[in-house]
């Protein structure tokens, strides 16, 4: 019996290890983790993950319905940033920056995009993700930003924009990378909220993703 | 505020018949078997081919007058994608043989949150355009039997859901203006002129048309972040709210509202949790009757459909925002009565006759309602869209 929970025990680890090292070294897994509970207090790092993700198949996770997850994909594009972000405001709606401008829509990416991830920030605890929601929210019917590189521009948004300024507006928590910075431009694009997977934000939820896309 | 829609060709209708290339081989055999020289060959040969040319476009203008796929329309199953302006119509025979195709140049054609309505002979779609380049603003009128269809402009982007009469179309969008986030929109058909009723507290997200009355359903989160829910009540004589009925108590997501002897089941997706700061799903059906006395069905699953048949309630167990379910429960009373499994998920239910038609990820089922859903008829829904980017959003029943 010892026997038995001892090799499960070093079948978790080695599934775990397997899945933090190739979080860390292989260019094509993501770890997959478990959504925030409330009772997560931020900033520590999550529990094990429950899975890897496999490039651009199937899926792990669950979809999340949170609110204040944010919904990454990269069907599509609007001017030159490819792929499109949204934050969840409540189980069934999401706010996004959509071309007609700052909006509401149906959470239901999991059966229109064939491509989704699902992130969260880990230094926030959940009642600081729904506040960064309500943030979104009240920019809603806001135009949409076409000047990318002019992120503090407050009265306009693109997609990537809403969801990076409500996090470094109310909790100073920057989530650009410099995948399009130039120079002293800065720019966001949805695929950064992914490819700080593992520094500033986990995925809790990916369908069919393909890591590649991140540098895309 | 008159804006009427034009009427616009869907496309090309494929694969019906092939009558097409046989009568053109025919006439390709006639004409080699005509030979007086090589010059009045050719003359020949220029007139047959010119004469086949005529007869194939005569044939395919009869085809389309005399549109003899509706005598065996049954279902017509969306196919879309949110990449560019493009989906298709698959029309299926009752035995579900694939009997045509319409090309139509709208994206994000439908969804599992707002299905297709019919009508009369007139199918009413969602169009939303291609994800974050083009918003369309209005809502999609197909008629069946033409393959034709007409933009109602609302004038409205991201619209979330609608409804149709005999009348109007009325929408509901959260994209906001002036100051509001939500609008109720109520469009008259005969002569495109609209009417709105604007919220600025809450996100109104459904909309429901019950007999002759109109329910619109929205959440909320107050100053101390707690969730609130609220359905409307709108007189459609006036088109104004006439009741708030704060729903919170009894769930957060409206996901269907079903009128049936007097009384209004309504589908719960969510309730609230945690002193109400967040969600979690809703297991229970709320009967409201005409006092607006409340009782609650405990289901033990998530609904999204409500149905009546032979006297029954049933219920679509199926999940919207993760896309899983594949149950479907009958009520009696205040109780669940029976519990009866598809074969696969059940993003759409339509009953036709003594059967149900259900739209699977990738396939079309009926069942036999009556013979404890007895799974009848299947097929795998043919795609168009050949990348991974094409799903099936909803469909209609030629009933």
């Amino acid at each position: 019996m010892n026997n038995k929970k001892f090799i499960t025990a070093l079948i978790i680890f080695a599934c775990a290890s397997i899945c933090s090292y190739r979080e860390a070294h292989a260019a094509s897994y993501y770890g997959v983790y478990p959504d925030k509970t409330s009772s997560y207090t931020g900033s520590s790092y999550p529990i094990s993950p429950i899975g890897c993700h496999a490039t651009g198949n199937g899926v792990k996770g669950t979809y999340p319905t949170r609110k204040g997850v944010i919904l990454v994909t990269n069907n599509g594009s609007i001017g030159s940033v490819l792929g499109h972000a949204a934050i969840v405001y409540s189980s069934g709606t999401v706010v996004e920056a959509l071309s007609s401008g700052v909006c509401v829509g149906k959470n239901n990416w999991s059966t229109t995009k064939s491509r989704v991830s699902a992130v969260t920030v880990r230094a926030t605890t959940p009642a600081q993700d729904s506040n960064a929601a309500d943030y979104c929210k009240s920019k809603v019917g806001l135009n949409y930003n076409y000047n990318y590189y002019d992120m503090s521009m407050r009265r306009t948004f693109y997609c990537s924009q809403l969801v990076w300024a409500a996090y470094r507006d109310m909790y100073a928590i920057d989530l650009n990378t410099s995948a399009y910075d130039f120079g002293s431009k800065r720019a966001i694009g949805p695929f950064e909220f992914v490819r700080t997977s593992g520094k500033t934000i986990f995925p809790v939820y990916m369908k069919n993703w393909v890591k590649d896309d991140v540098t895309s | 505020m008159k804006d009427k829609g034009e009427m616009k060709e869907i496309g090309d209708m494929k694969d019906i018949k092939n009558n097409k290339s046989k009568k053109n081989s025919k006439v390709n055999k006639y004409s080699k078997n005509n030979r007086f020289g090589e010059n009045i060959i050719k003359i020949n040969r220029r007139c047959m081919y010119t004469v086949a040319i005529l007869c194939l476009v005569f044939i395919s203008g009869c085809e389309n007058k005399k549109n003899s796929y509706t005598d065996e329309y049954h279902i017509g199953i969306v196919e879309t994608t949110g990449l560019s302006e493009q989906s298709f119509l698959t029309i299926y025979n009752d035995k579900l043989d694939n009997i045509g195709r319409v090309s139509i140049s709208l994206g994000s054609l439908g969804s599992v949150s707002s299905y297709a309505k019919v009508y009369g002979n007139k199918v009413f779609m969602l169009p939303l355009g291609v994800t974050g380049k083009y918003e369309h603003s209005g809502i999609a009128e197909f008629d069946i039997a033409t393959g034709k269809y007409k933009m109602h402009e609302l004038k409205t982007k991201m619209m979330m859901d609608f409804e149709v009469d005999n009348k109007y179309i009325y929408a509901i969008n959260a994209s906001g203006s002036n100051g509001y986030v939500s609008g109720i929109i109520r469009y008259k058909r005969e002569d495109g002129s609209i009417e709105k009723i604007n919220r600025q507290d809450v996100v109104i997200d459904n909309i429901f048309l019950c007999g002759n009355k109109l329910y619109a359903c929205g959440i909320g989160y107050d100053s101390n972040g707690m969730i609130y829910s609220k359905i409307f009540d709108i007189n459609k004589n006036d088109f104004s709210i006439t009741k708030e009925i704060d729903f919170t108590e009894y769930g957060i997501g409206v996901s269907d509202i079903l009128c049936y002897n007097d009384k209004y089941y309504i589908a719960l997706s969510t309730q609230q949790d945690e002193g109400g700061k967040s969600e979690r799903k809703a297991e229970s059906i709320i009967v409201m009757d005409s006092n607006m006395n409340f009782s609650r069905i405990r289901t033990g699953k998530q609904t999204s459909q409500l149905f009546e048949f032979g006297g029954e309630v049933f219920a679509a167990c199926y999940d919207r925002i993760t896309d899983r379910g594949n149950e479907i429960i009958s009520i009696k009373g205040d109780a669940v009565y029976n519990n009866y499994y598809v074969d696969n998920k059940i993003r759409q239910v339509e009953v036709v006759g003594d059967r149900a038609v259900v739209l699977g990820e990738n396939s079309i089922d009926e069942y036999d309602i009556k013979n404890s859903f007895f799974k009848i008829n299947s097929t795998l829904i043919d795609k168009n869209i050949n990348n991974k980017e094409g799903y099936f959003s909803t469909f209609f029943i030629n009933k």
